[in-house]
């Protein structure tokens, strides 16, 4: 903005030759230069796009309930709003091999040369990385909130106490708590936080391993450099304490067991990952991976190798076992058979990956009132999180609510709980027209427990009208179809979900758009329970041509399906079969870890047979508690 | 659309330049003018319909105007017609929000509850073209220019996708008899390919990649020093230099591409040694527009020196406003009017003249930069909380600035305030500028395939 309309003596030479100037300069180059920028510029643009026509990138492919969400969102694109555009956008972009052949490159010289990081990862001295939002957590639960995490965790250790059941806490310190050495300048660790949750939970009588001081006690490296989990060295550490802790410490394998230093690599933590650091994982080969060591962007961590002698472990106690709940940290480097080491003996122990605090707890809760009505009462429970699930509201423990434990919520009731924030008021008494999007319910995580009953399920009655409804459920990363059993008229849908961002997701759905429903009646279901437990002896390590397996289950009153967790290696195909139900179910490369609900028979055995084919190194399968093996 | 995306520069851009070079002349505005349609609905199609009108209720106001004019009259009437429906729809789609966000915060503080409201969408570049199709019906009653019978070349003008929406501010008297014409030669392509390199380049190479940096510290509260304020302020005193001219550039390359001279908008700002002469340097087809369309018609400098210094302020208020709907922007816009105004006094100005010029050149800047905290800022609170951090005392937001980063606040420093404009470049081209514009270019294509869409800051004003 330029007010004065007329050149003022001060205004140097430059401003007075722009003063009512609007032409652009005059270029000196000679013709041929001229040509050669113009055709040249033109060449490039032009010659990209061709490559991009001709030769398109094949598109990344995306599965399970990704695949299903990009087609929604596709079909729900329009071209008034721009959504259109800005999918197409996005096609061209996905396509471009262009793109594809040259993000490496400058990705390796912007994070190896560079030192790029993301929003999401702090970079430390020395190549270390640290997770934003764990040191500097965004939000901080009032201290109104923590209290009343704290009495949730106090009323729920004394139900157990009078059941005869040892809760112990094992809360995880974050890596800037345990390694502070290698912040950045400023940045400072919450250690302080860790000590006071500890104490404030001692003082009230709770179990409470000091992970922390554990840690310091043994020295050495506890976190992985680039990585948020720990070190073989915090895992041992941790279950040691644990036993201990837990009063179930055997001291006679401490001396039998084996730890050795060795020589492993682990260049690539998640950190990397999510600070769009891992070039690898970018799938382009190992020669900018090396390109990348060479350039120290990339580190070698030695972590201790685990060596053990499975069969001097002790038979698990039926009916008081031990049990460990946990994150990812549970499955991180052999934790999981430190503690069997430690214990003596088998204990049941189940791990949760990328789900908060919050959630492992729910799935504790399930399984221990299932566990309960059953006759069987853990000596002792683990229940390990992340502390700074506590220290943010992303976790709200005053959501957490059990029932049937005898445990009375802790008031005033939070308005997130009311029946009607369970199911979206879509799915109502009425006739219902289902398309493929269906009506759908289901929440964030913890969201879905009733306050007065505890309700975990959902159970509809009502009638087809026409058409075949389907539920589509998220279970883990598959999205699965189970039909609304023919002729049904009350049917039972638990929540089970893998507990990610996206929470539990269950839709009443016809993916023929000409389904109909009545719907009389909608309530909350008691919690899911399962009959007698299966146990499926798997073949240990690679079979080539597969191998197949049979599990059979007698379903209780209220049970409609069973559900099982499958862990595949090299897998290429999981067929399920059972001729009682009529269903099959074939799953194409199945992921890493999958959870499924099988239909079952009321009141008579059904038997699914399942067969997997191609190389598959182990596949478990696991009831939702196993818990409940003793049973058989 | 953004001219820094693959869409734009692999598709768009290609099949417009061959389009608009193999059609004949009487073909290209037509043309062009889908072309604009296509880039600017690839936004919003219905928001295209908007642009549409505009232009042509300008169009038919000009005309009812010529024709007033031609029986006797002044065409007056239809002239407050088209400023009502221009400032009327800008009012509408950019302050209604601000207005209604005022008077529910009066409500509550009466103890009333508020007024419901569902917020209004801001159609991309309505500031600009809004403008630019008002200066065309003043110009028309003030006789500058005779009104075109040519709806074709009219809608064409205002849609015209190069500088549709982020500027430069273009007036229909510059390009009119251009358009007519339409004269593609080698020379104006060579030279738009040059100014829309190195417009890309400083959008791209060196604007997008200090983003993360002020975002990092203007978005997460306060910075926890001094030290970090201050890096964080000079990366956006940078980014917003190195995004808006970086785009006018790209608009004003594009425009020789297809034949047409704009005018250009900034001549290194930041050298200047005055905020008068920094106005001479920033964004200077609004700063042109505000004089002669506000400050002069408001009475200018000559009514006394104290109306000279309201008419003044008022057109910084307005020019602040203008940016966005937020008391911060007013805020901003009151900052360099009361500069504007010291400078107009004598004795300052002697002062000024009295010192060496790398001491005013710094102090101008230190003037700017301050006044860029009020305009990045999200609020006055946030903005007073920057204040306190310069000076020391700061908040808890930590950002680790990588060492590339840090190189390129430098780089884009050094050619801030020591490089040649892009002008200069461009006019004084060389075989040395090619060999430049040659290795610039690969590299922009390569960070805009990493990158995720970074919008141009002006994008929605």
């Amino acid at each position: 903005m330029c007010p004065s309309s007329t050149t003022s003596s001060d205004t140097s030479a430059a401003t007075r030759s722009l003063a009512g100037e609007v032409r652009a300069g005059s270029v000196l180059l000679d013709r041929r230069a001229q040509r050669i920028v113009s055709v040249g510029f033109l060449v490039i643009i032009v010659g990209a796009a061709l490559v991009d026509l001709c030769w398109p990138a094949a598109p990344k492919p995306l599965a399970g309930i990704h695949a299903q969400r990009l087609e929604e969102q596709r079909a729900a694109t329009q071209w008034m709003d721009g959504t259109r555009m800005r999918l197409l956008e996005w096609d061209l972009r996905d396509t471009s091999r262009v793109r594809e052949a040259t993000l490496p490159l400058w990705s390796a010289f912007l994070f190896g040369a560079g030192r790029m990081p993301h929003s999401s990862v702090i970079p430390g001295a020395d190549g270390w990385l640290y997770m934003k939002a764990r040191v500097q957590p965004e939000r901080r639960t009032a201290p109104l909130a923590q209290r009343e995490a704290i009495r949730v965790l106090i009323a729920f250790d004394r139900v157990l106490a009078a059941m005869g059941t040892r809760l112990v806490l094992v809360p995880i310190p974050d890596k800037s708590m345990v390694h502070p050495e290698h912040l950045p300048a400023g940045f400072q660790s919450d250690a302080a936080d860790y000590e006071r949750f500890i104490a404030a939970w001692r003082a009230r009588g709770l179990h409470v391993v000091d992970v922390l001081g554990a840690m310091r006690e043994a020295g050495g490296q506890h976190f992985l450099r680039t990585d948020t989990h720990w070190t073989h060295r915090a895992a041992r550490v941790t279950a040691r304490a644990e036993m201990e802790a837990m009063g179930i410490l055997s001291s006679v394998h401490e001396q039998a067991s084996h730890w050795e230093e060795a020589g492993n690599e682990l260049d690539a933590g998640d950190l990397l990952v999510s600070g769009g650091m891992d070039i690898r994982a970018m799938h382009h080969g190992d020669l900018t991976g090396k390109a990348l060591r060479a350039m120290g962007a990339l580190g070698e961590v030695p972590i201790e190798k685990f060596t053990g002698d499975q069969a001097t472990l002790a038979a698990p106690d039926m009916q008081r076992p031990w049990a460990h709940y946990g994150s990812s940290f549970s499955s991180f480097v052999h934790f999981k058979q430190m503690l069997e080491w430690y214990a003596g003996e088998r204990g049941f122990i189940k791990d949760f990956i990328a789900v908060d605090a919050e959630w492992i707890m729910l799935q504790l809760v399930t399984d221990l009132v299932a566990a309960r009505e059953r006759g069987i009462v853990p000596r002792a429970v683990a229940f390990e999180f992340l502390l700074t699930d506590f220290l943010t509201d992303q976790v709200a423990p005053k959501k957490l609510v059990f029932s049937q434990t005898g445990i009375e919520p802790p008031a005033p009731v939070p308005e997130t709980l009311r029946p009607a924030m369970v199911a979206r008021p879509r799915l109502v008494p009425g006739e219902h027209a289902l398309t493929s999007r269906g009506i759908a319910w289901g929440a964030a995580p913890g969201a879905f427990v009733h306050p007065a009953d505890g309700s975990f399920g959902v159970v509809i009655e009502g009638e087809v009208l026409s058409g075949a409804p389907t539920f589509g459920l998220n279970v883990g990363p598959t999205h699965l179809y189970i039909p609304w059993p023919p002729g049904a008229r009350r049917v039972h849908v638990p929540l089970f979900g893998s507990g990610l961002a996206e929470g539990f997701h269950c839709a009443l759905l016809d993916l023929a758009d000409q389904a109909r429903v009545r719907i009389d009646k909608v309530s909350l279901a008691s919690p899911l329970t399962v009959g007698a437990a299966v146990s499926v002896p798997t073949p240990v390590g690679a079979v080539p041509g597969g191998w197949e397996a049979d599990l059979e289950h007698l379903a209780g009153a209220d049970e409609r399906a069973l559900f099982v967790q499958l862990t595949t290696g090299a897998c290429e195909r999981i067929e399920l079969t059972s001729a009682e139900c009529g269903e099959q179910l074939v799953i194409e490369k199945p992921a890493a870890q999958m959870r499924l609900v099988l239909p079952l028979v009321q009141g008579k055995p059904t038997k699914w047979r399942v067969r997997a084919q191609g190389s598959a190194k182990a596949v478990v399968f696991k009831e939702v508690s196993t818990l409940l093996q003793a049973r058989r | 659309m953004v001219f820094a995306s693959q869409v734009f520069l692999y598709w768009f851009l290609p099949l417009v330049l061959i389009g608009t070079l193999l059609l004949p002349r009487w073909l290209r505005n037509p043309f062009l003018t889908a072309a604009s349609f296509l880039f600017y609905g690839w936004w919003r199609p219905d928001y295209a319909l908007l642009m549409l009108a505009t232009a042509s209720f300008d169009f038919g106001a000009a005309l009812l105007i010529d024709h007033a004019r031609r029986r006797g009259g002044s065409g007056r009437g239809w002239l407050v017609l088209s400023v009502i429906a221009n400032l009327g729809l800008l009012a509408w789609f950019k302050y209604a929000n601000f207005a209604v966000g005022i008077f529910n915060d009066v409500l509550l503080w009466q103890g009333a509850p508020p007024v419901p409201w569902v917020e209004v969408l801001l159609p991309v570049g309505i500031s600009f073209y809004t403008f630019q199709s008002m200066s065309y019906t003043i110009d028309v009653y003030r006789g500058d220019l005779k009104a075109t019978r040519h709806f074709g070349d009219f809608l064409c003008f205002v849609s015209l996708f190069p500088q549709l929406v982020a500027g430069p501010i273009v007036r229909y008297a510059d390009v009119a008899d251009q358009m007519a014409v339409h004269r593609m030669t080698v020379p104006s392509f060579a030279q738009g390919v040059l100014w829309f390199i190195f417009g890309l380049a400083k959008k791209v190479l060196l604007a997008d990649l200090l983003a993360p940096v002020v975002s990092g510290l203007f978005d997460a509260g306060t910075p926890a020093s001094a030290g970090l304020a201050w890096t964080g302020l000079a990366a956006y005193t940078l980014q917003i230099y190195c995004d808006f001219s970086g785009y006018s550039d790209m608009a004003i390359g594009l425009g020789l591409m297809l034949g047409l001279r704009f005018p250009f908008n900034f001549e290194s700002p930041y050298k200047a040694a005055s905020i008068t002469e920094f106005w001479r340097r920033w964004h200077i087809t609004l700063s042109t527009w505000l004089r002669d369309y506000l400050y002069i018609p408001l009475g200018g400098r000559r009514k006394g020196p104290l109306r000279t210094q309201v008419n003044l302020l008022l057109t910084m208020l307005l020019g602040g406003l203008w940016h966005g709907a937020n008391w911060t922007f007013i805020a901003w816009g009151a900052w360099h009017g009361l500069l504007l105004s010291i400078e107009r006094v004598a004795m300052f100005r002697r002062f000024q003249q009295w010192l060496p010029r790398a001491l005013q050149v710094g102090l101008t800047l230190l003037c700017v930069m301050l006044g860029w905290v009020l305009f990045r800022a999200h609020s006055m609170s946030d903005a007073l909380d920057w204040f306190a951090a310069l000076a020391g005392n700061g908040g808890d937001s930590l950002l680790v600035v990588a060492p590339m980063q840090y190189a390129i606040l430098a780089l884009a420093g050094v050619l801030a305030l020591f490089a040649p404009s892009t002008r200069e470049i461009v006019a004084n081209a060389s075989p040395r500028t090619v060999v430049c514009a040659a290795i610039l270019l690969p590299l922009t294509m390569l960070h805009l395939h990493w990158q995720d869409h970074v919008p141009f800051l002006y994008y929605q004003f």
